[in-house]
């Protein structure tokens, strides 16, 4: 396209070249602060997660006063936790809500934030380990593939076991 | 003046970009580009009645931080402003449906699809679904008003079709955006030693992080987290796409094939990851299956030789060729 006395072109041109460099821009600024409203750099799936990953998570040990034979990860124990499960209990059962509380509470845990560790305890107890239920907070190393293929994890550091205190 | 356009023709030259004069000049193209615009507003009138049916549950969400343009939904309840929103958004769109010949109803088309967009990205985060639609409405909005006209200026046309040619760029400018965003993190990545895109098991990777973050299922991520490889080739195929998506603008040989690829782009994203961009579907029909400056008929032999890539190669094969004779 060669530039010529066409307004509209130059117009269009220049909004494109706008666009793209304060997109550009925009990615950068992003990473300290939130982003632009209306200009975005589309940089979606531009990362490739790292081959080995760290998140926090629960292990539930005991349930209803029975000892569990080998710990169960949150995301499988769903049957355990809910086999006689009423609908309203299910309602409440929301494994997104679950990862955030966890995501916020491993971290207070680890900062010694003791006010904060019970209020993110109840949330998390009050909106789904409604058994007595012992439970532990802890961070997972594993390599994605391996985690999904056969539940392999690298390594499990505890961060803190805990009763459920609310039924 | 002389060195800007000696500095763009260079340009132009080394990426291949061609020549828009060439193909916005066709009387034809024109017919076909003012048939294709009500569409837009046809469809977005469409979106915004079905957000109607917001109404029944709009309900105070635990954030809501209006962006500027609803700036004054603070001095509001939210129930009212999103009430006062979804219902100006209809009949905003229901004007520019009606009205899309002339300026002053495109204007408020745009009016109310801004107004809806900042309601939807005021919840904590942004929400870049209906982006597109807005800038395009902008855009659209510079067309002139000659739809009333039995004969219009060859200028007039031009202009039209150059203002509807710059709805085509953005829309693959962002693909493009996508597209070397992804190759330069992959440069970064490798350098840093980290996984990047051109490992086997990268899709796999993104798969799998995006499924466990949403904690949600798809279709086919099962398969790809086992077989990496089954997700590779199509990310491979997708990175292609988009990184040359705004090299495309200047290929009328190619848009149509270019949109149904991106559309299989939104299709795997779904099928593999959970994650729907539906919304740009439309747009993508709308402005590049339908474009006006693809002429029927058009050869494979022409839409290879235009293929990205493909074109220098030939291009360089033929001047060898040419050099050895």
């Amino acid at each position: 396209m060669s530039l010529s006395h066409s307004l509209p072109k130059k117009l269009i041109v220049l909004f494109l070249v706008f666009y793209f460099v304060v997109g550009v821009y925009a990615h950068f600024y992003i990473i300290n602060q939130e982003e632009v409203y209306l200009l975005y750099s589309w940089d979606l799936y531009t990362k490739v997660p790292p081959r080995i990953q760290t998140e926090f998570t629960i292990l539930i040990h005991e349930f209803e006063g029975k000892r569990l034979e080998n710990p169960i990860i949150f995301e499988r124990a769903r049957g355990v936790l809910y086999s006689s499960l009423t609908e309203y209990r299910h309602s409440t059962y929301n494994k997104t809500n679950i990862q955030n509380i966890v995501r916020l509470l491993a971290p207070s845990i680890m900062h010694d934030k003791t006010k904060e560790i019970e209020r993110l305890r109840m949330e998390l107890e009050k909106t789904f380990l409604s058994h007595p239920v012992v439970y532990e907070v802890v961070e997972i190393t594993f390599n994605p593939i391996e985690r999904w293929k056969n539940g392999r994890f690298i390594n499990i550091n505890s961060l803190g076991i805990f009763t459920s205190q609310v039924f | 003046m002389n060195r800007i356009r000696a500095v763009s023709k260079l340009i132009n030259g080394r990426l291949g970009l061609g020549d828009i004069d060439r193909f916005v000049q066709k009387d034809k193209a024109y017919e076909r580009a003012k048939s294709i615009v009500p569409f837009f507003y046809y469809f977005i009138l469409f979106v915004a009645l079905l957000q109607l049916l917001q109404l029944r549950h709009l309900s105070e969400p635990l954030i809501f931080a209006p962006r500027w343009p609803i700036f004054w939904a603070d001095y509001v309840s939210f129930q009212s402003a999103g009430t006062i929103i979804l219902v100006f958004f209809s009949f905003a769109t229901l004007a520019g449906a009606y009205f899309y010949r002339n300026h002053f109803g495109r204007f408020v088309a745009f009016l109310g699809l801004l107004q809806f967009h900042a309601f939807q990205g005021s919840f904590g985060g942004p929400n870049h679904q209906w982006d597109l639609w807005l800038w395009v409405a902008l855009i659209l909005i510079f067309l002139p008003d000659i739809w009333g006209k039995t004969k219009q200026s060859s200028r007039e046309g031009k202009k039209f079709l150059i203002v509807f040619w710059g709805a085509q760029a953005f829309l693959l400018l962002t693909y493009s955006m996508s597209g070397i965003g992804k190759l330069l993190h992959a440069a970064l990545q490798y350098f840093q030693g980290e996984a990047h895109l051109f490992m086997f098991n990268s899709a796999a990777f993104h798969v799998y992080s995006w499924l466990n973050a949403m904690q949600a299922t798809s279709l086919l991520g099962q398969l790809i987290i086992e077989h990496p490889l089954l997700g590779w080739f199509p990310f491979m195929f997708i990175l292609y796409v988009q990184v040359f998506a705004f090299l495309v603008a200047f290929r009328p040989s190619l848009h149509r094939v270019w949109a149904l690829a991106l559309v299989l782009f939104h299709m795997g994203t779904y099928f593999g990851m959970n994650a729907e961009f539906f919304y740009q579907v439309p747009l993508l029909f709308i402005f590049l299956f339908a474009s006006p400056f693809h002429e029927p008929g058009t050869s494979w032999r022409k839409m290879i030789s235009d293929l990205p890539l493909v074109s220098c190669l030939l291009r360089r094969l033929h001047s060898k060729h040419v050099t050895v004779t």
